[in-house]
Formats: C-alpha cells, sequence, structure tokens
C-alpha cells in the first residue's frame, strides 16, 4: 500500500488544477482571484517536491540546496516588480 | 553556451570538493584555495543560470523576433537586471580564487600560518557569497528606480565591503611580525591584496547613489573596476602560476625576468589606471575624447602605463617558454612549504597530483576505463548548433545548425551505447562524507542542476511577470488561450509525473517489467503534452494569427512555453533512453540511479508547469 500516498497526492493535484480553473471562472481578472490560483500553485508545486521528489527524504543540506535559489529568484522578482512602485 | 557550460562545469567541482576527498582530508583540512574554489562554485552556481536566461532571450529577440527588452515598457531594466544579478557575483568569481592563493602562498613566505584562518572562512562563506546575490541594483542606481531600492542596496553594498575589511587585514597580520622572503609569487601577492586595497577603497565610494550621480559610466568606475579585476585578480593568479610553476613542470623558472616581470607590471599597472580617477568627469565607453587640458595628460600617462604594463607581460610569457625549454631541475620542494601538494611523494606524478593523501596512490586506476572522445563531439556539435542558431538570420545558418544537430547525435547516441553496454568503469559511490553522506553522487549532481534550473526558470517567469506589471495592454484572460485545452493537457503532464513515480518505485522493488511499463506510459503522456502543446501553437499560429512578435503576450508564451517543451524533449529522450536499457535489463533493485535521476527530473519539469499553467492561461 506504498502507493497510496503519490496517488492521493496526484489526485489532489488534479482535482486543485480543475479547481484553479473554476476559481478562474468565478470572478475572471480580479485581484483575489490571481491571488487564490497564486496560492494553489504554490501549494501544489511544495506537495510535488516533497512527495514525488522526495525531498522530505533527503539530507537538509538538499533541501538547503533547492530553497537557496528560489530566496534568491524572489529577491530578483520583488526586486524587479517593485522597481517602480512608490 | 558559456553559462551553460559554467553551470554544468560548477556542478562537477562542486562534486570533486564534496564527495572526491582524499580519506582523512576532513571539512577542517581541507586546504585554503579548496575552500576559496568552493566559494567561488557557489558564488556561481545560481549567478550564471541568470546570464543564461538573459541571453537566450536575448537571443530570442535578435534572431526569433520576440520583444522581451525593446519593450516600451521597461525592456532595458529587464536586461540590467537579469545580467546584474550574475555581474556582481561574477566579480567574486574572478576575485576569490585569486584570494585562495594568497592564502596558500603567505603562510609559506612568512613563516607564520595565517591569520584568523576561521573568521576568513566565515567572513567569505557565510556573508560574502550569500549577500554577492543581494547588491546588484548597485549596477543601476541611476536607472530611475525607486529611492527605497537605491537605499537598500546601498546599505547592502556597504555591507558586503566589510568582511572584505575584515580578510585583507587578516592578509595583513599574516604578514607583520614575521620574515618575508620576497619571492616572486609573494611579491605578486603583495602587490595584489595593495591594489585591492586601492579597489575596494573606490568602490566604497561607488557604492553610494548618491555619489553615483557624478561618478556613474566615468572613467572613474573603469578605475575602480580595473583594481579590482586586473590588479587584485590577475595579480593573485599570477602569484598562483609562479608558486606552481615548479610543481606543474619540475623546473625553477627565471628568477631575474620575473622579477623585472613584477616590477614593470606593478609600475605599468598603477601608471595605468591611477590616473584615471582623476578623470571622474571623462565619460567611458566612447572611441575618443575631447581635447580638454583637465584630460589630456591625465590620458597621456595612462596610454604610456598601458605600453608598459603590455610589454611586462611578454616577460611573463617568455619566462615560461625559458622554464619549460632550459628551466633549472627544481627541487621537489623549492619553497620549503608544508602543504600536502608539496610532499615529495607527488613530485613528478602529474597525475591527480592534488591535495589528499590517498588520490595518487588510486589516482591512476581510479581514471581508467572512462576515456572517451564522446564528450568532446558533444561540445563541438553544440558549438556548432549553437553557431547555426546564431547564423540563423543568414539563409544558410539553416545548414550549420543542422550540421551541429548531427554531430549531437552522433555523439549522445554513441555516449548512451557506451553507457548501456557499460563500457564505463564508474564507480556509483555514496558521498563519503558530511553533509553528503548517503547520496549517490549521481543523484547529488541532479539536484545541483537542478537548483540552477530554479534560477533560469524563475527568471524567466519574473521577466514575464515584470513584463506583465508594468505592460498597459494585455489580451483579456480566455481570449487567446483554449482554457479547457490547457487544462486537460496540464492533466495529461500530472499524470506522466505519478507514473514517472511509479516506474521508481517499480525498480526500487527490482520489478523490472513494471518499471517499463510505467515508462513507457510516462513517455506516451509526454509525447501527448507535446503533440497537444504543437496543436495548439499551431491554432494560434495559423489560425489566430497569434505568433510570437505579435505583442509582449505572444513573445512571453511562445518563449516560456517553447523553454518548457523543450525540456520535456529532453525528458522524452531520456525516457527513451532509460526504456532501451531497461529493456537490456541494465537496472536492477541496486543499481537504478539513471531512473532515480530521470524521476527527478521530470518531476520538476512537473513543477514548472504548475506555474506555467495559470501564469499564462489564467492570469
Ligand atoms: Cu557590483
Amino acid at each position: 500500500m506504498r502507493y497510496i500516498t503519490p496517488v492521493a497526492v496526484w489526485l489532489y493535484l488534479v482535482v486543485t488544477t480543475v479547481g484553479e480553473v473554476l476559481v478562474y471562472y468565478s470572478g475572471p481578472g480580479t485581484f483575489s482571484v490571481d491571488i487564490a490560483v497564486g496560492v494553489i500553485a504554490m501549494i501544489n508545486a511544495l506537495l510535488t517536491a516533497l512527495f514525488l521528489m522526495n525531498i522530505r527524504k533527503e539530507p537538509p543540506v538538499i533541501q538547503y540546496l533547492m530553497l537557496a535559489p528560489l530566496a534568491l529568484i524572489m529577491v530578483l522578482i520583488l526586486t524587479m516588480l517593485f522597481a517602480f512602485a512608490q | 553556451m558559456l553559462a551553460t557550460s559554467i553551470t554544468v562545469g560548477s556542478v562537477n567541482i562542486l562534486l570533486t570538493v564534496a564527495v572526491h576527498r582524499g580519506p582523512g582530508m576532513t571539512w577542517r583540512k581541507i586546504p585554503m584555495f579548496s575552500w576559496f574554489m568552493l566559494f567561488t562554485i557557489i558564488a556561481m552556481l545560481f549567478s550564471f543560470p541568470s546570464l543564461l536566461a538573459a541571453l537566450i532571450l536575448l537571443f530570442s529577440d535578435r534572431v526569433l523576433g520576440t520583444m522581451f527588452y525593446s519593450a516600451s515598457a521597461g525592456g532595458s531594466i529587464l536586461w540590467d537586471d537579469l545580467f546584474w544579478f550574475f555581474g556582481h557575483p561574477e566579480v567574486y568569481v574572478v576575485l576569490l580564487p585569486a584570494f585562495g592563493l594568497i592564502a596558500e602562498i603567505f603562510p609559506v613566505f612568512t613563516g607564520r600560518p595565517l591569520a584568523e584562518k576561521n573568521i576568513i572562512l566565515v567572513c567569505t562563506g557565510a556573508i560574502v557569497v550569500p549577500l554577492s546575490y543581494m547588491v546588484w541594483s548597485h549596477h543601476m542606481f541611476l536607472t530611475g528606480i525607486t529611492l527605497s531600492e537605491n537605499e537598500a542596496f546601498s546599505v547592502a553594498t556597504i555591507l558586503i565591503s566589510l568582511p572584505f575589511d575584515v580578510i585583507i587585514l587578516a592578509f595583513i597580520k599574516t604578514l607583520t611580525k614575521s620574515t618575508i622572503r620576497l619571492t616572486v609569487p609573494m611579491l605578486f601577492c603583495i602587490g595584489s591584496v595593495f591594489l585591492f586595497i586601492i579597489g575596494g577603497i573606490t568602490g566604497v565610494f561607488l557604492s553610494s547613489f548618491v555619489l553615483d550621480v557624478v561618478y556613474n559610466n566615468t572613467y572613474f568606475i573603469v578605475g575602480h573596476f580595473h583594481y579590482v579585476m586586473v590588479g587584485a585578480a590577475i595579480f593573485g593568479l599570477i602569484a598562483g602560476l609562479y608558486y606552481y610553476i615548479p610543481k606543474m613542470t619540475g623546473k625553477l623558472y627565471h628568477e631575474k625576468m620575473a622579477n623585472w616581470h613584477f616590477v614593470l607590471s606593478f609600475i605599468g599597472f598603477n601608471v595605468l589606471y591611477f590616473p584615471m580617477f582623476f578623470l571622474y568627469d571623462m565619460p567611458r565607453r566612447i572611441y575618443t575624447y575631447q581635447s580638454l587640458p583637465s584630460w589630456d595628460l591625465f590620458n597621456l600617462i595612462s596610454t604610456v602605463g598601458a605600453f608598459v604594463f603590455a610589454a611586462a607581460q611578454i616577460l611573463l610569457l617568455a619566462n615560461i617558454i625559458y622554464t619549460l625549454r632550459r628551466g633549472k631541475i627544481s627541487p621537489p620542494n623549492p619553497w620549503g612549504a608544508t602543504t600536502l601538494e608539496w610532499v615529495p611523494l607527488f613530485t613528478g606524478a602529474s597525475h591527480g597530483a592534488g591535495y589528499g593523501a590517498g588520490s595518487a596512490a588510486g589516482g591512476e586506476e581510479h581514471h581508467v576505463g572512462h576515456q572517451t572522445t564522446r564528450p568532446i563531439w558533444l561540445s563541438a556539435g553544440i558549438a556548432i548548433s549553437f553557431l547555426g542558431l546564431a547564423l540563423l538570420p543568414y539563409s544558410w545558418g539553416i545548414g550549420v545548425f543542422v550540421l551541429g544537430l548531427a554531430i549531437n547525435a552522433y555523439a549522445i547516441v554513441g555516449w548512451m551505447s557506451d553507457d548501456i553496454h557499460e563500457r564505463f568503469a564508474m564507480p556509483w559511490g555514496l558521498g563519503e562524507s558530511w553533509p553528503f553522506s548517503a547520496i549517490p553522487k549521481m543523484r547529488l549532481g541532479m539536484w545541483i542542476f537542478l537548483s540552477t534550473d530554479v534560477i533560469v526558470f524563475g527568471a524567466i517567469l519574473g521577466a514575464y511577470l515584470y513584463i506583465r506589471s508594468f505592460t498597459t495592454v494585455w489580451p483579456a484572460v480566455g481570449s487567446i488561450h483554449e482554457i479547457p485545452l490547457g487544462l486537460a493537457n496540464t492533466i495529461v503532464l500530472l499524470t506522466s509525473g505519478l507514473t514517472a513515480y511509479l516506474a521508481l518505485e517499480s525498480i526500487k522493488e527490482g520489478n523490472q517489467r513494471n518499471m517499463i511499463i510505467w515508462i513507457s506510459t510516462t513517455f506516451v503522456l509526454g509525447a501527448t503534452f507535446l503533440a497537444v502543446k504543437g496543436a495548439e501553437w499551431y491554432n494560434l499560429y495559423f489560425g489566430k494569427g497569434f505568433s510570437w512578435s505579435t505583442n509582449l503576450a505572444g513573445s512571453t508564451y511562445y518563449f516560456t512555453v517553447g523553454l518548457h517543451a523543450a525540456h520535456v524533449t529532453v525528458g522524452l529522450l531520456l525516457m527513451a533512453y532509460l526504456i532501451r536499457k531497461a529493456m537490456m535489463g541494465g537496472y536492477t533493485k541496486e543499481n537504478h540511479v539513471g531512473v532515480e535521476n530521470f524521476a527527478l527530473y521530470w518531476a520538476f519539469v512537473d513543477i514548472v508547469w504548475v506555474f506555467v499553467f495559470p501564469l499564462f492561461y489564467l492570469l
């Protein structure tokens, strides 16, 4: 029964992806929809990394190795997005 | 291409330091030069992918006609950000190896251990390297970015100068109260530190965005920059060259010539670059300058210095030729150094003559069995195909491109067949020591590669978000892309993620048949995904007349999805290979690192799509 976890994760991913689209139809182009869709996508990416790449079973150094570029890229993206904001 | 190869090269060096240390070489005993190379690699690891992203976007703009950088809303700032995110860490990539050499050479010629070794390591590894990624906007102070960003990056830049102060003070402390032997390597080391101090102090001027109003784009910058990159870095590297010439050639260089080389270089360098600080009102990047009394003299002095400095380098070249031809035989340890590489045992063994007690004995046999010309063919093929891509605007460019692809195919197919027939006797060792214990090194390599790919995709998705947020007119969501079709295709890809995972689980249980079935399913799903993608593109391009040069929505969509599709294509090739090897019984319960790596890669491709789908179809 070791396949339960990956199948459950897969099911969750499929359902929430359909959910993303439904959320979108509930109010296309509104800010709150953008945020909701973004949050779903981030959770899905995290679940994939945790359960399909099994990063949770890797030693901490690998986890940091993947977190570091994520943090740096966030710095880059935020700097770009707020370059002209007041 | 350079950026790709450097990224892969970093993975290689990082693995070597982490996994291939000789027995007994614990982290605490690693020589300073190796430490600094490690730091260099970490500074490269996440910066070059950003350059790679910047360059493929540039290529796409130039050759394919997308318009990332030509966008009226801040396209040039996009280039600045992506380029300088690489550009600042790059300074340390050039500088740190030189500092590592200085840290090796100072103790030898001062006769005392390096002062504050641990503090130097902490300053470099824990402050300089991570912070190097967070100061890049100081190259963009005057581009019109907000005041608060200017302030933040100004502070970060001043911060990063502090650990360098500590490092330099530690170097100087090593020099004090010691009897210095002024050999040529030592002279170049001291020269390097001296020039770095000048380069560093002028750098602190430039970290202020207020002073930048005056200094920006002037010869002051040129002076500062060369004191660091040429003065500090190149002098340190030349020191290393002289220091290791006896090791590399077994002979001694010509002492007098080398001394003159230093004297002329040092004088020439300063005569060349110091006057530039007085030219702080002369714009740089010009092919000629106005004849003003305040500029003429300094430019003249500078030119004289340039000739002296350049001519001095002939002495280095001559000295190397002299050493190779007629140099006196060097004693095993001409400097009286105490580090491992000078232990007489290793002298003359050109192979694996690095650090690490065990490597010399085991070195030869270790490398037997993977001598192959495939990588050379592959590099040549990649070079030629990329050249072809760059030449695409000419009608014959496509021929060059196809030729390159053919060579690539020849190399890859050959390489794979070598591997299928186990022609490489590569030991699949585990990482021996903390913190990489118990990770097969190929998997470690895959993780490192993926961590760099995070930057590539992150930079490109960031570019999309940036463009999106500054472009006022954007096609309404749903007007371009078929959401239901995109959703269906996303589910196909997600399912392939599951089947790839199941393939790995099967082989972990030793079930080869199931593994082949699951991988084949994954292959079919991946191919379906690509086919649907192709159909979508066909409809968009021919049906709706929506191309990558239609507008920014087109540019970003085709580029990002295309890059993802390229990753999927690579995944399909890998799978074809895995299936072939598995059919020949190449994977077992114990040995399935290939499947494992593929599963990681494929899950990563999934994750990227998890973001691409909503970003392009729903937002
Ligand atoms: Cu910089």
